[in-house]
C-alpha cells in the first residue's frame, strides 16, 4: 500500500514536533496509568480483604444480627441465653454457638485508664475467630458458671494499659469493680483497623451481673459442622428463634456466605465508583491527545496542501496523521501500562506495608486492555477525522492558509 | 499540445458572494514553451496556474493536458497528475521549515513511490542540477532567500515533470537572486521543460517566450506589435 510510504514522514513528524508528541504521550499515559493502578489495587484489596474474611472461616458462619432500625423504633429486644441453649439443642450441624453481649467500660491499671468496648461471651469464642494467645488462658466455662471477675485483653490494649511485666495475674478495674487478667490473644494485625487488638472480653454471665446492663445478648454467631447445609442451618435457627417468641422482624439471620457475599458486593461497589473516576482521568487523557492532534491538524494544513501539490494521494495524508496518531498513542499507552503496573506495586507495598500483611499483586489486564484501547481509539479517531477533512481540500485552499498559520 | 484549456471558468464563492475569478478563458500552450501569466492583482493569474496545476477544479469548460481531459478526474487522479507531470514552484518556497534541503527536495519521490536509496539519489541529482549539491544538509532558515528558492526549484525537478508552473517565483527575492532564479529556469526551458510562471514584472516576464495577459478573469487579446506596460494597466478593473 502507497500509504504506508508516509511512516517515515510520520516519524519525522513526531520527532520533528517533539514538545507537542510529548504532551499527547503525557496525556494518554496519564490515563491509562490512572486506570491500571487503579484496578490493579483495587482488585488486590478486595482479594486481599475476601482472602482474610475467607481465613476467619466466616464462610463456615451462621450470624444473628439486629437489623438497623430508625432511632425512634428503640433497640431491638435483646436475644438470651436461654435462645443459645435452645439453638445449640435444637439446631443440628451448628458446632459452637457463640452469644456475644457488647458494653462500652471504663478499664484502670495503675494510673492509667482507657474506655473499651467489652464484648461478653463464651469459652467457644477464641475457636469460633481462630485466635490464638499471647500469655495465659483464655476464657472456661467455669469462669461463666461462677460469674468469675476475670477477662482476656487485645495484645494493644494489654501492652497499652499494663506497660511491663508478666500481664496475667494483673489486676484491673472495670467500672470500679476489680478484675484479674488471665490471658492477652495474640496480635492479629489485619484485624487492626476494626481495633481487633483493642479487645477486651469476660464472660457474659459476669458482664450480665456486674454491670447492669439488660440480661441478654446482642448478637449470636454460630459455626457450622463440615458438611452441614448452610441454608438449611439459617432456616431452622429463624424456626427456633420464632419459636422463642423473638420478632424476626428485627434480627436478621444469614449465613456467613450471603454475608461474605455482601461484603463482595459492596467491594465491587466500591471498585466500580474508583473505575468511573479513573474513566475521568482516561478521558482527560483523551481529550488531551484529541486537542493535539486537533492543533497539529489545523497548524498544519498548508502543508497538507503542499505536499497534495507535491503529488502526495489523499489516502497518503490521511495515512500520515494516523501513523502519528498511532505512534502517540501507543508511546502513551505503553508508557501508561508501565507506569500503571509501578503504581500499582507501589500502592500495594504500602497498603501491606499499613495492614502487616503480605498482599498478592497482580496487574487487571483486563481494565487496561480496555484503556489501552480506548486511549487508542480516542488518538487514533482525533488524528484522522481532520486529517480526513484537511485531505479532502484542494490543495490550492489548503495552501491559502500558509498565511494564517 | 501541452496545455489546452477551452471556455475554462472558476468561480469561488466569498461569504454570500459568489467570485468570478475566471470568466471563458481559452488558452493553449506546447510542450518546452515559456510563458508569463501576467495581470494585476485580482486578475485571475493565481487562478489560472491552480488550474493548470490541477491544483483547483473548474467550475465549468474543458482543461486537456497532454492530451487528456483531467477536468473531471477524482482526486487520486488528480495526484497522479501533479506527481508525474507538473513541478510547482511558489512565491514563499513552502519548504518544511525543520527538514533539510535534501529531504525537502525528496518529499515528491516520497509520494511517486521510490524507495530511499532512489530518494536520496534524486534529490542529490536536483541540487546539483540548480547548484546545491553542497547546501543538502542545510535547513531552509540558514539559506539565503535565493537558496531556498532553488531548493524549491530542485523539488519540483525532482520527479523530471515535462511542466513547471510558478507562482511569483522572484517575488520575495531581492534583485540579484530573481535574476539567478530567472536564468535557472530560462536554462531549464533550454532543457526542454516547459515553464508557466505567474509575474506582475515586466523584469521577470522578459525572460519568458511568451505573455499572456490577464484582466478581470479574462486573457486580453495578444497585440500584434510589442506591448505596452499602459495597456495592461489601462484594463484596470
Amino acid at each position: 500500500m502507497r500509504s504506508l510510504l508516509a511512516a517515515p514522514t510520520a516519524l519525522e513528524a513526531v520527532r520533528r514536533f517533539r514538545l507537542r508528541a510529548v504532551v499527547a504521550v503525557v496525556s494518554v499515559a496519564t490515563g491509562v496509568a490512572a486506570m491500571v493502578a487503579i484496578q490493579s489495587v483495587g482488585a488486590a484489596v478486595q482479594r486481599l480483604v475476601m482472602g482474610e474474611l475467607g481465613r476467619l472461616g466466616l464462610q463456615r458462619l451462621v450470624l444473628v444480627h439486629p437489623r438497623p432500625a430508625p432511632p425512634q423504633q428503640g433497640p431491638a429486644p435483646m436475644l438470651t441465653l436461654q435462645q443459645v441453649a435452645e439453638l445449640e439443642r435444637a439446631v443440628p450441624g451448628l458446632d459452637h454457638v457463640v452469644p456475644m453481649s457488647r458494653m462500652d467500660l471504663r478499664i484502670q491499671s495503675g494510673g492509667r485508664g482507657a474506655y473499651a468496648r467489652a464484648t461478653g461471651t463464651v469459652p467457644d469464642y477464641r475457636r469460633l475467630l481462630g485466635d490464638t494467645m499471647a500469655a495465659g488462658r483464655f476464657l472456661d466455662e467455669t469462669d461463666g458458671l461462677t460469674r468469675r471477675r476475670v477477662c482476656v485483653l487485645g495484645a494493644d490494649l494489654a501492652e497499652r494499659l499494663l506497660r511491663g511485666g508478666p500481664s496475667t495475674g494483673r489486676r484491673v478495674r472495670l467500672d470500679g469493680t476489680t478484675y484479674t487478667v488471665v490471658g492477652v490473644l495474640e496480635r492479629r494485625r489485619l484485624m487492626e483497623a476494626a481495633r481487633g487488638d483493642e479487645r477486651l472480653i469476660l464472660p457474659v454471665r459476669t458482664l450480665e451481673s456486674f454491670h447492669g446492663g439488660a440480661p441478654g445478648v446482642h448478637r449470636i454467631h454460630a459455626s457450622l459442622a463440615a458438611g452441614a447445609d448452610p441454608a438449611g442451618a439459617v432456616a431452622a435457627v429463624r424456626r427456633v428463634l420464632a419459636r422463642g417468641g423473638q420478632d424476626l422482624e428485627r434480627y436478621e439471620v444469614l449465613s456467613g456466605r450471603e454475608f461474605l457475599e455482601d461484603i463482595n458486593q459492596a467491594l465491587i461497589a466500591a471498585r466500580l465508583v474508583t473505575t468511573a473516576i479513573a474513566g475521568m482521568a482516561l478521558v482527560v487523557g483523551a481529550v488531551g491527545v484529541l486537542n493535539t492532534m486537533l492543533i497539529s491538524v489545523r497548524q498544519r494544513i498548508w502543508e497538507i496542501g503542499l505536499r497534495k501539490a507535491l503529488g502526495a494521494r489523499p489516502m497518503a495524508i490521511v495515512g500520515q496523521f494516523l501513523t502519528e496518531a498511532v505512534v502517540l498513542s501507543c508511546c502513551g499507552g505503553g508508557l501508561g501500562l508501565a507506569l500503571g503496573w509501578g503504581l500499582a506495586r507501589g500502592g500495594e507495598a504500602m497498603l501491606s506495608g499499613w495492614l502487616g500483611t503480605s498482599m498478592a499483586g497482580s496487574t487487571d489486564w483486563g481494565s487496561a486492555g480496555l484503556a489501552l484501547a480506548v486511549s487508542l481509539c480516542v488518538g487514533i479517531g482525533s488524528g484522522v477525522v481532520p486529517a480526513v477533512q484537511a485531505a479532502e481540500l484542494p490543495p490550492a485552499e489548503a495552501m491559502r492558509h500558509a498565511g494564517r498559520a | 499540445m501541452l496545455v489546452e484549456l477551452e471556455s475554462a471558468c472558476k468561480t469561488y464563492r466569498r461569504g454570500t458572494q459568489e467570485v468570478r475569478a475566471l470568466r471563458e478563458v481559452d488558452a493553449a500552450f506546447g510542450e518546452g514553451e515559456f510563458v508569463a501569466l501576467m495581470g494585476p492583482s485580482g486578475s485571475g493569474k493565481t487562478t489560472l496556474l491552480n488550474i493548470i496545476g490541477c491544483l483547483d477544479n473548474l467550475t465549468a469548460g474543458r482543461y486537456l493536458l497532454q492530451g487528456e481531459d483531467v477536468t473531471g478526474l477524482n482526486p487520486i487522479r488528480l495526484a497522479e497528475v501533479r506527481s508525474r507531470r507538473i513541478g510547482f514552484v511558489f512565491q514563499s518556497f513552502h519548504l518544511l521549515p525543520r527538514a533539510t534541503a535534501a529531504e525537502n527536495v525528496e518529499l515528491p519521490r516520497i509520494y511517486a513511490g521510490a524507495n530511499r536509496r532512489q530518494r536520496r539519489e534524486c534529490a542529490r541529482a536536483a541540487l546539483d542540477r540548480v547548484g546545491l549539491a553542497d547546501r543538502r544538509d542545510f535547513r531552509p532558515e540558514e539559506l539565503s532567500g535565493g537558496q531556498r528558492q532553488r531548493v524549491a526549484i530542485a523539488r519540483a525537478l525532482v520527479n523530471e515533470p515535462s511542466l513547471i508552473l510558478a507562482d511569483e517565483p522572484t517575488g520575495s527575492l531581492d534583485p540579484r537572486a530573481a535574476g539567478e532564479v530567472m536564468e535557472l529556469f530560462a536554462r531549464l526551458n533550454d532543457e526542454g521543460i516547459a515553464i508557466v510562471l505567474v509575474t506582475h514584472q515586466e523584469e521577470v516576464a522578459r525572460h519568458a517566450r511568451r505573455k499572456i495577459r490577464l484582466a478581470n478573469g479574462r486573457v486580453l487579446p495578444t497585440p500584434a506589435g510589442p506591448e505596452s506596460p499602459a495597456q495592461t494597466r489601462g484594463t484596470r478593473p
